[in-house]
C-alpha cells in the first residue's frame, strides 16, 4: 500500500509563510519558517508563537461507562478529573510501557477528549475499538468535525488572542467551548503560559490567518521539540517508549500504580525499577544526539534518548536513560560517544529551563 | 524557486561543498543553499590541522539544532589550515558562507580530481533539480 502523505487544513498558510517542510508521523509539516528555528524558539519564551498541531490526533471517548473504561486505560486517575478540566495521563501496555501519552480532557459528566500523538493516531483508535468492542456504554469517536489544532503559547498569548477571539479566563488544564464550536485549554507543550485550541477549518484558519497578521511569530516543529526538552516534557518515540516504563521515564508523578488496577499496573508493581531518566548537560563542545551511548567510568550506564543545543539555556543538553546499579549524582561527569569520540558531559537537575505554565499572562 | 546564485569562480560537489582553487591549494566550504537547508548551524566539528584527507572521505561534521550532516572533502591531500575563528562565530556561515565561512584548506595531492567537481552553472542546475 502507498503511503499517503497528509496535509493539515492550514498546510497553504505554510507555504504562504515560505516554511521548510518535512515529512513527520506521516504529516507534510513545518519544521521551521525563514525567520528560524532559535528566533521562533525565543519568540515562544519571550513574547508569544502561533504552532500548527493538527496532525496530533483528537478522539471523543463518551457514554456512561467511559469514565470507567478510561479509568481501567489510564495510568493516571481519571476519577479525579473535574469537569472542564485535563490532566496528563498515558495509555500502557501489559509489559508497562508506554502505548502512547495522552492529554485527557472531561468535557461533560460522560464525555472525554482525548489528545493523542500523531505518530499513534490511528493504533490508539483501533485500541480503543478493540478494548470497548465487549463494553456496553462506550462510544470512540475520531473528532474530525474539528481539524485544526493550534497551539499558541507565551507571555504575551493573551494581549495578541484577545485581538483575535474573546479569550475566557481559565485555569492551568482548563477547557471551554468556544462561540464557533470548538474549544480552548489553558495547556501546551512549550513550558511557557498558553492555549490549545480545537477548531473547525473554517475557524481555524480565519484565526491562524489573523495572529499571523498581527505579527504573531509561526512555529515550526523543530522550536517545538527544543521548547519542551528544555522543560524536559517526554517525547513519544524517544524519552517514553513500548519498552520504557513511566516510573523510568521520571513520570511517577502521573502514574497511579500504587492506587489503582488498570492495564500494565501488575507488571509496574512486580518489577523492580533498572533505568531511571536523567539530565546532562555537554562540558565539551558536542551535542548528545538521541541513541548515543554514555559512558561513566568508561563503562556504558546508558542511553540518550532525547539531546539538543537548548537556545534559552545556551548550552547543549540531554535526557538520558540511565542503569539505577551506575548510582550517577548531580555534578558526576559522565562521556558521550558522539560519532566515535567520546565528549565530557555532566549530571545536571532537570528541567533545564524552569516552566511558567503556571503564571498568567500580560 | 530558487534565488540564490553561486559565485562563478568556485567549484562545487553534490555533497554542497564549495572549492576555491589557488595553485595546489584548495580552499573548501558549504554553500549558503546547504547552510539555508540546514537552519540554525549551533555546532561544526573540524578535523586537526596537519592531518590527511580523501577525496569522498568525511573530514567533520555541521550540525543543526535538528540535524547532523557529514562534511566531505572534494580533494584529496593534507589539510594546512583549519577556520578555527568560524567555531565561535557560527553566524559567520549564514552571513557569508564564501569568505568568512571557510572551512579548510588543502594541499592538493593532485589537481586531476577538480574536474570531476561542479561549475557554479552545474551546481545550481543540481540544485533546481533538487527542489522539484
Amino acid at each position: 500500500m502507498e503511503p499517503q502523505i497528509r496535509q493539515t487544513p492550514l498546510f497553504e498558510q505554510h507555504l504562504g509563510l515560505k516554511a521548510k517542510m518535512i515529512s513527520f508521523a506521516g504529516w507534510n509539516m513545518p519544521v521551521f519558517y525563514p525567520q528560524g528555528l532559535v528566533n521562533e524558539h525565543q519568540s515562544v519564551r519571550e513574547r508569544c508563537g502561533v504552532f500548527d498541531v493538527s496532525h496530533m490526533g483528537r478522539i471523543q471517548v463518551t457514554g456512561p461507562k467511559a469514565k470507567e473504561f478510561l479509568e481501567y486505560l489510564c495510568m493516571n486517575l481519571v476519577a479525579k478529573i473535574k469537569i472542564g478540566f485535563g490532566q496528563y495521563s498515558a495509555f500502557l501496555n501489559e509489559q508497562g510501557g508506554f502505548i502512547d501519552d495522552i492529554f485527557l480532557y472531561r468535557l461533560n459528566e460522560c464525555d472525554y477528549l482525548l489528545c493523542v500523538n500523531a505518530s499513534n493516531s490511528q493504533e490508539i483508535l483501533s485500541y480503543l475499538a478493540d478494548m470497548s468492542a465487549a463494553r456496553e456504554g462506550v462510544h470512540i469517536k475520531e473528532l474530525t468535525n474539528l481539524p485544526i489544532q493550534i497551539s499558541i503559547q507565551g507571555p504575551l498569548v493573551n494581549q495578541n488572542l484577545k485581538q483575535c477571539m474573546d479569550v475566557p479566563d481559565l485555569e492551568y488544564t482548563q477547557i471551554n467551548a468556544t462561540p464557533c464550536g470548538g474549544y480552548i485549554a489553558r495547556t501546551g507543550y512549550t513550558g511557557e503560559f498558553g492555549y490549545e485550541l480545537y477548531l473547525s477549518e473554517a475557524s481555524g484558519v480565519k484565526l491562524w490567518s489573523e495572529l499571523i497578521k498581527i505579527g504573531v511569530q509561526p512555529v515550526g516543529l523543530g522550536a517545538r521539540d527544543t521548547l519542551r526538552l528544555e522543560v524536559c516534557y517526554a517525547l513519544h518515540g524517544q524519552d517514553i517508549s513500548p519498552t520504557i516504563s513511566p516510573l523510568e521515564a521520571g513520570l511517577k508523578w502521573a502514574c497511579k500504580y500504587e492506587h489503582k488496577d488498570f492495564v500494565g499496573a501488575a507488571t509496574l508493581k512486580s518489577t523492580p525499577l533498572q533505568r531511571e531518566s536523567l539530565g546532562i548537560e555537554m562540558i565539551e563542545p558536542a551535542i548528545a544526539r538521541q541513541g548515543m551511548l554514555v559512558y561513566y567510568k568508561n563503562v556504558v550506564c546508558g542511553e540518550v534518548t532525547s539531546g539538543s543545543k537548548l537556545p534559552s539555556v545556551n548550552r547543549a543538553c540531554a535526557m538520558l536513560l540511565c542503569q539505577k546499579e551506575a548510582g550517577l549524582k548531580l555534578g558526576d561527569e559522565v562521556e558521550v560517544d558522539v560519532r566515535g569520540k567520546r565528549k565530557l558531559a555532566r549530571v545536571v537537575n532537570k528541567p533545564f529551563y524552569q516552566p511558567r505554565v503556571k503564571e498568567q499572562s500580560a | 524557486v530558487v534565488q540564490v546564485s553561486f559565485p562563478s569562480n568556485l567549484k562545487y560537489t553534490k555533497e554542497h561543498e564549495w572549492v576555491e582553487v589557488n595553485g595546489d591549494v584548495a580552499t573548501v566550504g558549504v554553500t549558503d543553499y546547504a547552510v539555508e537547508q540546514l537552519g540554525d548551524v549551533v555546532h561544526i566539528d573540524l578535523p586537526e590541522g596537519d592531518s590527511d584527507v580523501e577525496a569522498g572521505a568525511a573530514f567533520g561534521s555541521i550540525e543543526s539544532t535538528k540535524t547532523v550532516s557529514d562534511l566531505y572533502s572534494p580533494v584529496s591531500g593534507r589539510i594546512v589550515d583549519v577556520n578555527e575563528a568560524l567555531l565561535d562565530n557560527l553566524e559567520g556561515l549564514s552571513e557569508d558562507a564564501y569568505d568568512e565561512g571557510w572551512l579548510i584548506k588543502i594541499k592538493m595531492t593532485s589537481t586531476d580530481e577538480l574536474d570531476g567537481l561542479m561549475s557554479a552553472k552545474d551546481y545550481d542546475d543540481f540544485i533546481s533539480q533538487q527542489d522539484s
